[in-house]
């Protein structure tokens, strides 16, 4: 019964009128494509840094570390003779700078070590090279590096370059040159491998190593031997697996991540909203067809099996149209951001995205499954309403808005859960809950939205009718009328509105809040660091001689050593601050949450710590508790002072005095000189002389303060800057949806077009009517998004950000970017209304007139 | 463009249509040969696909003929651009249509007052005047009725008034009552001649109906695309 259905009625229907059918195809591959796309995207960048970890790790199973400045190697043989270990490999590690380049990752191994975990290949002779070290043994200078190191580069075996450390200059050879596999892969083939002890002379580092790599026998545990290793070791050292640990040194990784994820939920939203849209239209639109199949005697349940088949039919190719499509816009994407990514996380190096099976699953459900939702419930009513009136009935008149106090309702239901959620205590603790508020406020648009914009339509026709040109009458008439055809894209636009406004609040509100932070904890007038303009990220540490220098300059008041460690705290990767704290603190107020600061508290005088507000809040710390941390000198227990604001790590942040660290760690580097100077001392003349003096020797960035209040927001904009290709993407593609809503109303209006250029419209009025039409939509899907951007941007701080990270931002409106955002939705969308507006234009009058 | 009674108002010289549908071709009009006055009403009648509308499109400049010539109000139609053709019939031309044709989400003076804005006439002569339209045609009380809300014959008077609210020349109807019972088309149609005898219009109209062309000055029959004496 079906399959004769299909092929006679469906497939029929389809090939004649290829337009329609083509307006659901792209419907339907376009909710796909926004899906996976964004999938690809967030899943690539996250997996990029993996992969990167990956290859640093090779084979190992477990690594052990022990803070900044390393471990005696031959800690090696007491992990190695620890139950269920069969390899040990010790490693150096180390961030260099290349000259006019920027970061590179050198690798200290021993090639003489068991080779077990490591997976370095070359081709013909260099190979030997490796498997017969002896000749660059001897050599502090020779190198190996990967093909696309030396191909980017121009440079080829027996060629020498530069690599800049925190004693200054090195000039290194490169005797071989590997592929790009194993650890030559790390950190996208910015990579420079030596042999360990080569490393260790030329960075002066004695026989310490940055880590070692850990093989399990075959039968061990991986759990058992992590646990004796911790036994074997002590507190000094972190056990860990080598992904999890990786995944600890990125920077703002939480915040991103939980964008990343908003993002990729939205556009999954988007895309069912679309595909959804798709459906149900061509559903709808073919009406009076199913109810004539009624008439002669089809029954109901084979109407809805037809419609149900036909939607599979258009489902699959649509998702296999939309998994190419949604490809090609990540590749695109991704070539675009590429740089902005390397930028910004150094360690990920985006390399392609790849489809994975999990995306098909994702493009089924999203094209498959979505559409037979959209199908079910036009396809339900058909069957069930009697073949009269379904035949009587218009095909405009199924688009005609009803009363809008039940959508209204409904959406309101769904605010008013979303804000109750939100306003829960038990948002700022559990993520899952702040996700439902912000997806239930989302929901809830779907209802509300449409009928907002048909609302303000209705609203501005009153208000000036009169003074309206006949254009915009027809246009906001349109509007009106094809309130719910155009529900689901409306609302998709509003969610994507939402959603960059949103992170826009977040962006904005996070600037400030840093600004503050800055402006009043770290008030130094000029700041002096190596390979990285913040200390914060992937610079090079300094010698602590060079602090006396500085301090020697005239008009030099004081200087500071801060040195900002990467910290295993209780599971997570904490940085640890210290300087000197007593005079300090008299210089900058820390932005206290708890406790107060004295000048000769816990902290100023070696024994107290400051803990920042997201670590506090999270392991429940307070003024006066006590805080045992484990040092490569054993447990040293510290007295915390107060809670203080601190946006250096998402992951948390503790402050101690220099003395103590220096000491417990045996750490003197220094990563930050913080400068102080005279009154009426002109920092710019300061900042020359330290350039002039030191700046080539060792790489320095020499910042005056306000230079290095703009460099954080900076960092801070490069972050979000790749947040905004996803956003743009979905922006784009709910404009483009929004376009085919405008295509398929065009094509049910040519007889409409046809009498009124009988009359005497001209084609420019068309387009203007229409264009008018994709304006108003766009404009007005803009403002109510921007609404409810500011609501949900409340919203995400208060429940996610503070349940993933703990700060507590403030509530800062993104002014610039509601105007961005408005007038870039509204000409997107006029745009999109170009097609459907010059097609429309462009109908021979008499045959539109004809048209039925 | 005024016009006298008497001049010529539409001339059509030999006028050809062929459609050519694929292979099937059909010679719509076969030498129509035609001329109208200004200020009279003629009736187009003639079976079913013998040419009439399609001679009416020619001559409201919806369409142009395959071959011959076409002159309206003084101006050569046959070879006029399209934007030409645009300009013509909201200047000079009245249309009403058998399906009535109106814009279902304007309100009766709305549609009555579209053509004028449209054309850019202020809006408030042109609510003026359509009001004054409207309740000339007996609809002073159903102004603010959107065209679901009236009957048939409502909205046929009020496609008249669109038709004449720009004040045309020549007011083109294809099957104006077609749609109508016979009582209420009777009603509709008096109305339109007696608004176009007031005004001095020349009235052409498409119809199969006796009475209606009885109400003309003057009939011409089409059969098979050519003008029967
Ligand atoms: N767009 C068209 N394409 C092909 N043939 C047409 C078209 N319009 C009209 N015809 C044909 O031209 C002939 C005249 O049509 P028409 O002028 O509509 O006749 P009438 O109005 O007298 O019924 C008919 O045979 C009709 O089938
Ligand atoms: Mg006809």
């Amino acid at each position: 019964m079906i399959l004769p259905l299909l092929r006679w009625l469906s497939l029929r229907h389809w090939l004649q009128h290829p337009v329609r059918a083509g307006l659901t195809l792209t419907g339907v591959a376009l909710g796909v494509a926004v899906t996976i796309a964004v999938d690809l995207l967030a899943g690539e960048i996250l997996a990029a840094n993996r992969r990167s970890l990956e290859a640093i790790a090779g084979k190992a199973q477990l690594t052990v570390t022990a803070g900044e400045s390393g471990l005696d190697r031959v800690v090696a043989d007491r992990i190695f003779g620890t139950p269920g270990v069969a390899h040990v490999d010790a490693l150096l590690e180390r961030q260099l700078i290349e000259p006019g380049r920027g970061p590179i990752l050198l690798l200290g191994v021993d090639f003489l070590a068991d080779a077990a975990l490591r997976q370095i290949e070359a081709e013909g002779a260099d190979q030997e090279v490796i498997d017969d070290p002896i000749a660059f043994l001897n050599s502090r200078s020779a190198a190996v590096v990967p093909e696309s190191f030396a191909t980017r580069r121009g440079l080829k075996k027996g060629d020498r370059f530069t690599l800049t450390a925190a004693d200054g200059a090195h000039e290194l050879e490169i005797r071989a040159v590997v592929k790009d596999r194993g650890p030559a892969r790390a950190f996208g083939g910015d990579v420079v491998i030596m042999y360990l002890d080569a490393a260790q002379v030329a960075l002066g580092m004695d026989d310490r190593v940055s880590r070692v790599d850990v093989g399990l026998a075959a039968d061990a545990q991986p759990e058992t031997v992590k646990a004796a290793l911790e036994a074997e070791l002590g507190p000094a050292f972190v056990v860990d697996f080598p992904l999890r640990r990786g995944a600890r040194l990125d920077q703002m990784m939480t915040g991103l991540e939980q964008a990343l994820f908003t993002m990729a939920a939205l556009a999954i939203w988007v895309g069912i909203l679309l595909a959804y849209n798709a459906i149900e239209i061509s559903v709808r639109q073919r009406k009076n067809e199913l109810a004539i199949l009624r008439a002669i005697g089809t029954s109901r349940r084979a109407v809805i099996a037809l419609v149900l088949a036909e939607a599979a039919g258009v489902g699959l190719v649509a998702t296999a149209l939309g998994l190419g499509l949604g490809y090609l816009f990540a590749t695109y994407g991704l070539a675009a951001t590429a740089t902005t990514v390397s930028d910004v996380y150094d360690v990920v190096k985006v390399s392609e995205v790849q489809l994975l099976p999990r995306h098909v699953v994702t493009g089924l459900g999203v094209g498959l499954l979505i559409p037979l939702l959209g199908a079910l419930r036009p396809a339900r009513h058909v069957a069930n309403e009697s073949p009269v009136a379904g035949l009587t009935r218009g095909v405009e008149e199924t688009f005609a808005a009803g009363r809008p106090w039940k959508p209204l309702v409904f959406g309101g239901l769904f605010f008013v859960a979303g804000l109750s959620l939100a306003w829960s205590p038990a948002a700022h603790t559990n993520i899952a809950v702040g996700y439902g508020a912000f997806a239930s406020m989302l929901g809830g648009s779907v209802f509300f939205a449409p009928v907002i914009v048909s609302g303000l339509a209705q609203v501005l026709r009153r208000a000036c009718g009169r003074r309206l040109w006949a254009e915009h009458v027809v246009a906001l008439d349109h509007v009106v009328r094809d309130r719910r055809r155009a529900a689901l894209n409306v609302a998709s636009l509003v969610a994507g509105v939402a959603t960059v406004i949103t992170v826009a609040t977040y962006a904005t509100s996070f600037k400030e809040a840093n600004q503050r932070w800055l402006a009043s904890a770290v008030p130094a007038d000029v700041f002096v660091t190596s390979g990285s303009k913040m200390a914060m990220t992937h610079n090079t540490p300094l010698d602590p001689a060079l602090g006396q220098e500085l301090g020697r300059i005239d008009g030099v008041d004081e200087v500071f050593l801060v040195r900002i460690a990467d910290f295993d705290f209780r599971g997570r990767p904490l940085k640890l601050i210290s300087t000197q704290m007593r005079g300090y603190e008299a210089r900058s107020t820390p932005l206290v949450v708890e406790g107060a600061v004295s000048r000769d508290g816990p902290v100023a005088r070696g024994a107290g710590v400051f803990v920042s507000e997201n670590l506090a809040g999270r392991d429940n710390f307070h003024p006066g508790d006590r805080l045992t941390l484990p040092t490569p000198s054993g447990p040293a227990t510290f007295e915390v002072e107060a809670v203080v604001v601190d946006f250096t790590s998402d992951q948390g942040v503790l402050l101690i005095d220099r003395a103590p660290y220096v000491k417990l760690f045996a750490d003197p580097l220094v990563d930050s000189f913080e400068l102080f100077l005279k009154p009426g001392v002109d920092p710019a003349a300061v900042q020359q002389q330290i350039r002039r003096q030191w700046g080539a020797k060792y790489d320095l960035f020499v910042l005056t303060n306000r230079e290095f209040k703009a460099e954080a927001q900076e960092l801070i904009e490069q972050i979000f800057a790749l947040l905004d290709l996803l956003q743009l993407l979905t922006l784009f593609i709910a404009v483009l949806g929004v376009g085919t809503t405008l295509i398929a109303a065009v094509l049910d209006r040519t007889q409409e077009v046809g009498v009124m250029r009988a009359v005497g419209t001209t084609p420019l009025q068309v387009i203007h009517i229409v264009l008018s039409e994709a304006g108003f939509i766009g404009a007005a899907a803009a403002f109510f998004g921007t609404l409810q951007g500011a609501l949900c941007g409340m919203v995400f701080l208060r429940t996610i950000l503070l349940a993933s990270i703990g700060w507590r931002l403030p509530w800062v409106l993104p002014e610039s970017t509601y105007v961005f955002v408005f007038l870039g939705v509204s000409a997107a969308s006029v745009v999109a209304g170009l097609y459907p507006a010059w097609w429309s234009a462009k109908q021979p009058t008499l045959e539109a007139l004809q048209a039925e | 463009m005024p016009s006298e009674t008497g001049a010529t108002s539409i001339a059509l010289t030999e006028v050809r249509r062929v459609y050519d549908a694929g292979a099937r071709r059909v010679e719509a009009l076969r030498g129509v040969t035609l001329t109208l006055r200004a200020g009279t009403a003629t009736a187009i009648v003639g079976p079913s696909g013998s040419g009439k509308s399609t001679l009416l499109h020619i001559c409201g400049a919806l369409d142009r003929p395959t071959a011959g010539e076409v002159v309206v109000l003084g101006t050569n139609l046959t070879t006029a651009s399209d934007a030409t053709l645009t300009r013509f019939r909201r200047d000079h031309l009245g249309f009403i249509f058998q399906f009535f044709h109106l814009l279902p989400t304007l309100s009766a003076l709305e549609n009555v007052m579209l053509p004028a804005r449209l054309a850019r006439r202020g809006a408030r002569a042109a609510e003026t005047l359509a009001t004054t339209l409207l309740a000339r045609v007996g609809l002073a009380d159903r102004v603010q009725h959107r065209p679901a809300q009236l009957s048939g014959g409502e909205r046929q008077r009020v496609a008249i008034a669109r038709a004449l609210v720009l004040d045309p020349a020549i007011i083109l109807a294809d099957e104006p009552t077609g749609n109508l019972d016979r009582a209420t088309g009777g009603q509709v149609l008096s109305l339109l001649f007696a608004l176009a005898h007031e005004r001095q219009r020349t009235v052409f109209i498409v119809t199969h109906d006796p009475e209606v062309a009885r109400l003309c000055d003057r009939t011409v029959t089409l059969r098979d695309g050519q003008v029967a004496l």
